[in-house]
């Protein structure tokens, strides 16, 4: 049961401070709603209402208050295969089956498992995003008119200095107003947002997509959908964590995963692309002071309300100032740090956080990339845990028995030092391999262990084995020591 | 084994009549004191804001810095605050006679730290509203409210004011909270030798269970009568308690029904709120 207290501090808690930062979030929502339905490929109304919806539902059922979800640019180079090829309905439904699967994971606990994520590949994910964002505005640069370059180095040069003169009204808002304002009085020929597609006029309706109920559309869609499901959740978990840092507080991963999956099903039958949690956005949350679920909350409430209401004007803003704030959000995601930290940080770790970038940039799939990250830090790891591993060895002094003392992981990467540290042709009777202070993980030790004594056997040598019990204790997948409360005390005891 | 009574301390205004309330207490309770104070939730009204949306170079980075150091000035503060509260307050306990008093500070949330705390414990007791709550507003602490749903012991809620209590009020429900009550008012040294009235709201002239009550309390030396007051329970309560000079009131937490054990009956929270005497609560 939610106690009232609970409920109340995370909506109530923080009420001006809420609604302010909300409509902060509300106002930078709109030029980013639309910036990331032209990515996709589909009118702008799709991405705001979108935006409205997972930002109102996420809010409600989400683990991290003060989170701001909403369309995003991570899910949406996802689709853009989807809809050139199969079309807007098809994207409805792969985003009704990707709030599915997150629900799945949701229920499966696999927040939990984002700990196999390592920093580095965070780092890689948030820098790959980044260059997505702005390698997404390209194509707004390329083959227009030069005035456009104007522009949108006009609308920067307000975003950024703006608030050097005044914190008190959002930067982005007014380099909209003004680049707006200038294209219409001069009358420039520019491109605008109404160029682009369908704007909404009236509230979101329900409606089942427009697809065969069949295996086939599943087969269309699924690939779709468990990108998006994968990469919406690694974004929302990992944005979550970047929140919990910020406001010091804490958040329930796992109810995360169930309210995107909620918020994207529901999505997909208003007519909206899926989405996820937001990491620019929650940070200008949290910097314009918003906390607790209400700002989220009203962040897509005042969206929808100004788009409504002021859908015409919206249409006359020219895509330059829209290009300007995408190369601020790309600037503000990507972690500059790291790029000073690849002198300093471990040259793996680099290694990991540049395979993540460029398997992305590649291959325009932040999950691909993800895996490959996630995949090349666990082989690291194994890499530097198999360094862990010596053997020492004794003859006795009728120089006819030799004693082997195994120290360390033995698992599938220090099966080759294991075996190499034998002399099976030197002229003993007997050799024992105490393995009571080594640790064996998997198969693949026990396998090497299984070779040593049968070589030594062939040769005619009696082996003994010591330890045996107490080595293979660690055998997790086969005792499930890992799961007792006293397994690192007897690790260390061995 | 000692008796023990946990304080809890916040410096507000409240502070000096909860100080009194548990000198009082200790002393006919012969109890040892353990003041807790604390710093839960963080102000974040507070907090640093700038509403220019925009995303710098290194925004993440440079926001958890200065959040952080935001944080950490005022939790700086915070403790040295909590840390003089404390040590006045013991100070206080110990001029006024309390032998034995321990104070803690607290990081944390309170009602975690309370029920870590409460076993051995007898009494429970703090103020009516918070430092965040003022008394301009009317309702409660919400610290309190989680405190009278929540804590097993008894809970002494202080007034604004302390004056020394010579006359209790029991405000009859006939539920099994208020009937703990009763049995633990027989039993503790807390309240012996205070006149109590016993008080139900019913429109009748004479109610035979409460005259049962009264006899039960003559019988261990108690000076009670039973009252029977008119109109809502606790509106006729606080009334009660101002016309005949009442000087603390015992409530149960909650009526009768076991589906609301968990939940405090809208009477007693209205007694709480709108009475200006002490409540000694029971769950």
């Amino acid at each position: 049961m939610v106690s009232t207290h609970t409920l109340r501090a995370e909506w109530l808690g923080n009420v001006r401070g809420d609604l302010l930062s909300g409509l902060v979030v509300a106002l930078a929502l709109i030029p980013e709603a639309i910036a990331f339905s032209i990515i996709a490929g589909v009118d702008p109304k799709v991405g705001l209402y979108a935006s409205f919806s997972i930002a109102c539902l996420t809010a409600i059922f989400g683990g991290r208050p003060g989170m701001i979800s909403a369309a995003t640019a991570a899910t949406a180079v996802l689709m853009v295969t989807l809809v050139a090829d199969h079309g807007l309905q098809y994207l409805f439904a792969a985003t009704v089956l990707a709030g599915l699967l997150q629900l799945v994971a949701g229920f499966l606990k696999l927040g939990d498992a984002m700990r196999f994520v390592s920093r580095s590949v965070m780092t890689g994910f948030v820098n790959a995003l980044a260059i997505l964002i702005f390698m997404a505005q390209i194509p707004e640069l390329v083959g227009v008119p030069s005035l456009t370059y104007v522009m949108v180095a006009l609308g920067l040069a307000i975003i950024y200095l703006l608030p050097r003169l005044t914190t008190a009204i959002p930067s982005p808002l007014v380099a909209i107003l003004v680049v707006t304002a200038l294209a219409v009085f001069f009358e420039f020929d520019l491109r605008t947002v109404g160029d682009m597609g369908a704007l909404p006029d009236s509230l979101p309706i329900f409606l089942l997509p427009d697809v065969p109920p069949t295996l086939e559309t599943l087969q269309i869609i699924l690939p779709y959908s468990l990108g998006i499901a994968v990469v919406g959740l690694l974004e929302s978990l990992m944005t979550a964590q970047v929140v919990d840092d910020l406001t010091d507080t804490g958040s329930d991963k796992n109810r995360e995963c169930l309210g995107q999956g909620i918020a994207n099903t529901v999505t997909g039958f208003f007519g909206g692309m899926a989405g996820c949690a937001m990491i620019g956005q929650s940070v200008i949350n949290v910097k314009s002071g918003g906390r607790t679920r209400l700002s989220c909350f009203f962040a897509g409430v005042a969206l929808l309300f100004l788009i409504v209401v002021l859908g015409d004007l919206v249409a006359i803003i020219p895509m330059a100032a829209l290009v300007a704030i995408m190369i601020m959000v790309s600037i503000g995601t990507f972690s500059w740090d790291s790029i000073a930290n690849l002198k300093t940080h471990p040259r793996r770790s680099s290694t990991v956080m540049l395979v993540t970038v460029v398997t992305v940039v590649w291959t325009h799939n932040l999950a691909i990339g993800v895996v490959a990250g996630v995949l090349l830090s666990g082989i690291f790891f194994a890499a530097k845990v198999a360094q862990l591993f010596a053997v020492d060895s004794d003859l006795s002094e009728d120089r006819r028995h030799r004693t082997y003392r195994i120290q360390g992981q033995l698992f599938f990467a220090s099966t080759g030092d294991f075996a190499k540290a034998f002399d099976f042709r030197e002229d003993v009777d007997k050799v024992t391999i105490d393995v009571s202070r080594s640790h064996i993980w998997d198969l693949s030790g026990v396998g090497a262990l299984d070779r040593a004594v049968l070589k030594f056997r062939r040769e005619g040598t009696e082996v003994e084995i010591v330890g045996l019990n107490e080595a293979s204790r660690t055998l997790v997948g086969r005792l499930g020591v890992a799961d007792e409360p006293d397994v690192l005390a007897r690790m260390q005891s061995h | 084994m000692v008796a023990k009574i946990l304080g809890l301390i916040d410096g507000s205004q409240y502070t000096a009549s909860v100080l009194d309330n548990i000198a009082f207490a200790a002393k006919r309770l012969r109890a040892e004191v353990e003041l807790i104070h604390a710093i839960g939730r963080r102000d974040i009204g507070s907090a640093p804001s700038d509403m220019s949306g925009s995303l710098d170079l290194g925004e993440r980075e440079e926001l958890l810095k200065e959040l952080a150091a935001h944080d950490e000035q005022h939790a700086r503060l915070a403790r040295k605050r909590g840390r003089l509260v404390l040590s006045d307050a013991a100070a206080k306990l110990a001029a006024d006679g309390v032998e034995t008093v321990s104070h803690d500070l607290v990081l944390g949330d309170l009602l975690e730290e309370i029920e870590r705390r409460e076993t051995g414990c007898d009494l429970v007791v703090l103020g009516k509203r918070g430092d965040a709550a003022n008394f301009a507003k009317l309702h409660l602490g919400s610290n309190l409210e989680r405190v009278m749903r929540r804590t097993s012991v008894p809970v002494l809620i202080a007034a604004r004011a302390f004056r020394p209590i010579e006359r209790v009020l029991v405000a009859y429900d006939g539920g099994p909270s208020i009937s703990k009550a009763l049995d633990w008012l027989r039993v503790s040294p807390l309240l012996k030798g205070t006149r109590i009235e016993v008080a139900k709201a019913t429109g009748k002239s004479s109610d035979a269970e409460l005259d049962r009550v009264c006899k039960t309390l003559k019988a261990e030396g108690f000076d009670a009568r039973a009252k029977l007051l008119t109109g809502d329970p606790d509106d006729a309560v606080v009334a009660e308690c101002e016309r005949e000079a009442i000087d603390l009131v015992i409530v149960g937490a909650s009526g009768h029904s076991s589906l609301r054990r968990f939940l405090v009956g809208s009477t007693t929270s209205e007694i709480v709120r709108a009475c200006r005497r002490p409540v000694l609560l029971f769950r």
